[in-house]
């Protein structure tokens, strides 16, 4: 099962151009400036945005082709979602929060909180299932959020810059935590992020965006090796 | 003083701003009070006619209001969200009942919903439906306007919700509506009830449209403000428990609403 995407979006000025290629049980990182066209990749892949020009295909199955004029609705396609600020919904507990999908997928309520509170325990945060998000602190509406979009039991996961709104300490060890976790989970993984850090932990290959094309793909110590923009340079050369 | 305390007392200027705007508020109802004849409270209440008054406005200020959320969230949510031709001509449109002299807008109604107006003779010839001098005229005059508080209000709640949380929603599975249902409409909970209280108190004090559209007949069309008006010339000392009446109606609703649904849920429900 993998995840293929040739993607063409036009919004204004700005044109994302690019494709990816990542297979199952392995991370692709996409790394690039604000406004490079992060966040437009993986809202194309959800559906949230269809392509203009391109095709979108997960394991067997179409979810966007433009020259066929085929299109899968977003709340079809059974793809896992974390957002930077979580997202998690102000008016649900963490457990409805979690048991929402099931929910909104037609299980009876009983059966998607019996799923929610599963998930919950793996994350070892059943403690916290009658919080609201307000009450929950960054770390922890991040395991939520993750427990959120497993409950859908998705085909690929998509994470965006799920990280950046954590304070530096909480964000390391989130970090291992989602590296252990991104393990275990058998899908394609995306994940959007700036942190040069993130993509080192996490991903296996790296994929450079700047002006929504692809500047550089590769494993990330090739491309930390050859730089190939002042960009990549900048982002890596601490570390050189 | 120290440092800290100045820096944290409140500017003067404001505060006493703040005051002369409470006793502008409050001196006229005490004024109502003073004068008020107490002694007559019982008979007044007893006697049939405030009573029906006093029902008739909680009935039909509260189907206005009904109308408003019904067709006003909707309309809010399209202006809030879709952009079309004219929209801004649209808003004005919703919300120029708002400005008008409410007895212009009661005239309005009856050329238009009136026995003989533009489309009121065909709801009759058609339908059977009559408006004017009806009770049903009296919440088409309410809703006409009162909704345009909580189109305002709701409007611009559903701009300020992170269109975000629906995005995710759906990535979870659900339809565009289920999202709608779920997650947008919890989300400005506030926002709506907010406008159902404008709206409603909008209702209940309507006089000008309701006067000229559905007219003054006591037990039909004749609500609170209308049988207070009337009652001012026969019997101010009437009048003047009538509007007492209504003030501790509209007094107790805003206060019991304000306690238990205005604030921030999510402070509330802590434990």
């Amino acid at each position: 099962m993998s995840l293929d995407a040739v993607m063409g979006v036009k919004r204004g000025d700005f044109r994302l151009d690019l494709s990816i290629h990542v297979s199952a049980g392995e991370t692709l990182a996409v790394l690039g400036p604000n406004g490079a066209g992060k966040s437009t990749i993986l809202r194309c892949i959800l559906g949230i945005v269809p392509l203009e020009s391109g095709r979108i295909t997960l394991a067997d199955s179409v979810l966007d082709d433009v020259d066929t004029d085929a299109f899968v609705e977003p709340e079809r396609r059974r793809i896992g979602a974390v957002f930077q600020d979580h997202l998690l919904f102000r008016h649900l507990s963490a457990l409805d929060n979690v048991a929402f999908g099931p929910r909104a997928r037609g299980e009876k309520k009983e059966h998607s909180r019996l799923v929610a509170r599963a998930l919950l325990e793996r994350f070892e945060i059943d403690h916290l299932a009658d919080r609201f998000p307000s009450q929950l602190s960054g770390g922890e509406a991040q395991r939520v959020a993750l427990a959120r979009a497993l409950a859908i039991e998705p085909r690929a996961l998509l994470l965006d810059e799920p990280l950046a709104a954590l304070d530096v300490t909480t964000r390391r060890i989130v970090r291992d935590e989602l590296a252990s976790f991104l393990s275990t989970f058998e899908g394609p993984r995306v994940i959007v992020t700036h942190d040069p850090d993130d993509a080192r932990r996490l991903a296996d290959q790296v994929l450079i965006v700047e002006h929504g094309s692809v500047v550089q793909h590769g494993a990330i110590l090739d491309v930390m090796r050859s730089p190939a923009s002042p960009y990549v340079q900048a982002l890596f050369g601490d570390d050189r | 003083m120290n440092r800290r305390t100045r820096t944290t007392r409140p500017p003067i200027g404001i505060v006493v701003l703040a005051a002369l705007a409470v006793a502008f508020f409050t001196l006229p109802f005490a004024g109502l009070l003073w004068r008020a004849p107490w002694s007559d409270l019982v008979d007044v209440i007893r006697e049939g006619a405030a009573r029906q008054a006093l029902w008739l406005s909680i009935q039909t200020s509260i189907l206005a209001t009904l109308v408003a959320v019904v067709i006003g969230v909707p309309l809010a949510w399209v202006l809030a969200r879709i952009d079309f031709p004219f929209r801004n001509v649209v808003r004005a449109l919703a919300t120029l009942s708002m400005v008008l002299p409410p007895v212009v807008g009661g005239v309005a109604l009856f050329f238009s919903f009136g026995r003989r107006g533009l489309f009121g003779q065909y709801l009759y010839d058609w339908f059977g439906i009559r408006l004017p001098f009806t009770t049903a005229g009296v919440v088409v005059a309410q809703a006409f306007v009162a909704m345009p508080f909580l189109v305002l209000t709701v409007e611009s709640a559903f701009r300020q919700f992170d269109i975000r949380y629906e995005d995710v929603a759906r990535s979870l599975g659900a339809s565009r509506w289920y999202a709608f249902r779920r997650i947008t409409l919890p989300s400005i909970r506030p926002a709506i009830i907010a406008g159902l209280v404008l709206a409603w108190a909008r209702a209940l004090g309507e006089f000008g449209a309701t006067i000229t559209f559905a007219g003054n007949l006591p037990g039909t069309t004749q609500t609170m403000p209308l049988a207070t008006y009337i009652a001012l010339e026969s019997d101010p000392g009437a009048a003047l428990i009538l509007s007492i009446v209504l003030i501790v109606v509209s007094f107790g609703v805003l206060i019991g609403l304000r306690d238990r649904w205005l604030g921030n849920p999510h402070e509330v429900i802590r434990p």
